[in-house]
């Protein structure tokens, strides 16, 4: 607790000593310090709420064998967060001359709007599983011409694992991938960029978020490491046949869609409920700023 | 009992930027006392973030605030917390086209008037000042976080004592504290249990 806290205090106080010491002297020195603060705030800041590290790991674990594409997954988010609070204080706060509210109320709806995202990313990856155990049993093998599928989603070929998810399929949810967690800004970025707008340091700022967006992707792809390393080690045991490779990859498929669209109807019910305490939750000492 | 804020930094830099009646793009010291007044305002509805008990648990009430001042301060080296805390003011007279310089940061003070007196040489009575929001986190100065002082002459009673305790958190408390994001509402009442509760008495302490 005492760790926790002081540490949010410790890093408050570096980041602010660091614009401080840019607002005396623009040195390249003072850059490099708030950007190395920034850099060590993301790597301890993507341990707490966010950053997608459950569905990353989730989908790795179900979809996803190559751990280079992992990690492209991950930092790709990671940046995407990072824009997305810029664009959000930067844009809509500085340019707009929106109020900090205002720019939180539309992270939030951001927010949901991933966990939206997420939700549907998971009720496909279901649908692929549900195929691929139809595979295993040697279901699909009739339905193959003449079967036209007007989603477009869920199609009837063969899924076989890894090697053949390489394709325009596997592009798209890789896309919905880095963009359901990246829409949501990262938090810590957010409360970085309004302190830097607070000190007048907007660029500084940006610079710290991007160091940031470094150190989040640390943590999440270390998680992305250990996730595709011991999925690929557990998997080793199961490749004695086909078959029996095409049900571990059913069943994980099957389980990380229904785990992921149970997290975001969890996380989507409580944004709401959040949302609708909205006029509430602006802390008393802050409503006089607004 | 006269309550002593020193916002951070952080918060201090915030205000001085968003907080601007006047429109001339300054932070000044005689924008000060209107901000005061409104975050008291604020806060009416939380009690001013002060929650006063006698021995036994029971609330004592107390009137609203009176007195609100509010100036510049740099803080002592040694505190680096958000909100600290003590009982008696300053009284500085700020100089109002003064803006926020260097070190300094803003403070606060305001007097909460028990509607019943208490006699803390009969009694011992508690205190803790905390948000019930958890969004601000307070705590007292670590120098001299109480002064008692007599009404009648300004003088410091040294027969009197305060203990700070700092709040024990089990470790439940701590995994949902980290698990809450700043821009998310917490549970009711949760900064209770990360607040310092301070005894105050006028007995001989044993």
């Amino acid at each position: 607790m005492a760790f926790i806290r002081e540490g949010q205090h410790i890093f408050n106080d570096m980041i602010l000593s660091h614009m401080q010491a840019i607002q005396q002297e623009h040195t390249l020195a003072a850059y490099a310090g708030l950007m190395l603060v920034g850099f060590l705030y993301g790597i301890i800041h993507a341990a707490g709420p966010g950053h997608g590290k459950v569905v990353v790991s989730s989908y790795l674990l179900a979809n996803e064998n190559s751990l280079k594409r992992g990690l492209v997954i991950v930092a790709l988010a990671s940046l995407l967060q990072a824009i997305t609070a810029i664009v959000i204080v930067l844009g809509f706060s500085l340019i707009l001359q929106a109020t900090r509210g205002e720019a939180e109320q539309l992270s939030g709806y951001l927010e949901i709007g991933s966990y939206v995202l997420i939700g549907l990313l998971g009720i496909w990856l279901l649908a692929q599983g549900i195929n691929t155990l139809r595979d295993a049993f040697g279901m699909n093998k009739h339905h193959h011409k003449g079967h036209q599928h007007s989603g477009g989603c869920c199609g009837h070929e063969l899924t076989p694992p890894a090697s053949q998810l390489a394709g325009n399929k596997s592009l798209i949810s890789f896309a919905a991938m880095i963009l359901s967690i990246g829409i949501r800004p990262c938090t810590g970025a957010l409360l970085l960029l309004f302190f830097a707008c607070a000190f007048d340091l907007a660029w500084p700022g940006v610079l710290a978020t991007v160091a940031m967006a470094v150190g989040t992707a640390v943590t999440t792809g270390a998680l992305a490491i250990l996730t595709v390393k011991s999925k690929n080690l557990a998997l080793s045991f199961v490749k004695k046949s086909d078959r029996g490779m095409l049900f571990a990859h059913a069943g994980l498929r099957i389980a990380g869609g229904l785990f992921i669209v149970l997290m975001s109807g969890l996380f989507l019910t409580a944004q709401l409920g959040d949302e609708q305490t909205q006029g509430q939750s602006t802390p008393p000492l802050f409503k006089a700023l607004r | 009992m006269r309550e002593h804020w020193l916002f951070d930094k952080m918060y201090s830099a915030y205000a001085s930027r968003d907080y601007n009646p006047n429109k001339n793009g300054k932070f000044e010291a005689k924008d000060l006392l209107p901000l005061a007044k409104e975050n008291i305002s604020n806060l009416k509805d939380y009690n001013y973030f002060t929650v006063l008990e006698d021995k036994d648990g029971k609330a004592i009430k107390f009137k609203d605030v009176q007195d609100i001042a509010s100036e510049f301060e740099t803080p002592p080296p040694t505190s680096k917390k958000n909100v600290v805390i003590y009982a008696v003011p300053k009284g500085v007279k700020p100089d109002d086209d003064k803006t926020l310089a260097g070190t300094q940061q803003i403070a606060m003070d305001f007097t909460v008037e028990f509607t019943e007196p208490i006699d803390l040489r009969k009694q011992t009575a508690t205190y803790r000042i905390y948000d019930p929001t958890y969004y601000t986190d307070m705590t007292h100065y670590d120098q001299h976080p109480v002064t008692f002082v007599s009404d009648k002459d300004n003088k410091e009673i040294t027969a009197c004592h305060a203990k700070v305790e700092f709040p024990k958190v089990d470790q439940s408390m701590i995994f949902s504290a980290t698990a809450l994001d700043w821009n998310k509402n917490a549970p009711k009442d949760f900064g209770y249990y990360f607040s310092e509760k301070v005894t105050l008495s006028c007995q001989p302490p044993q």
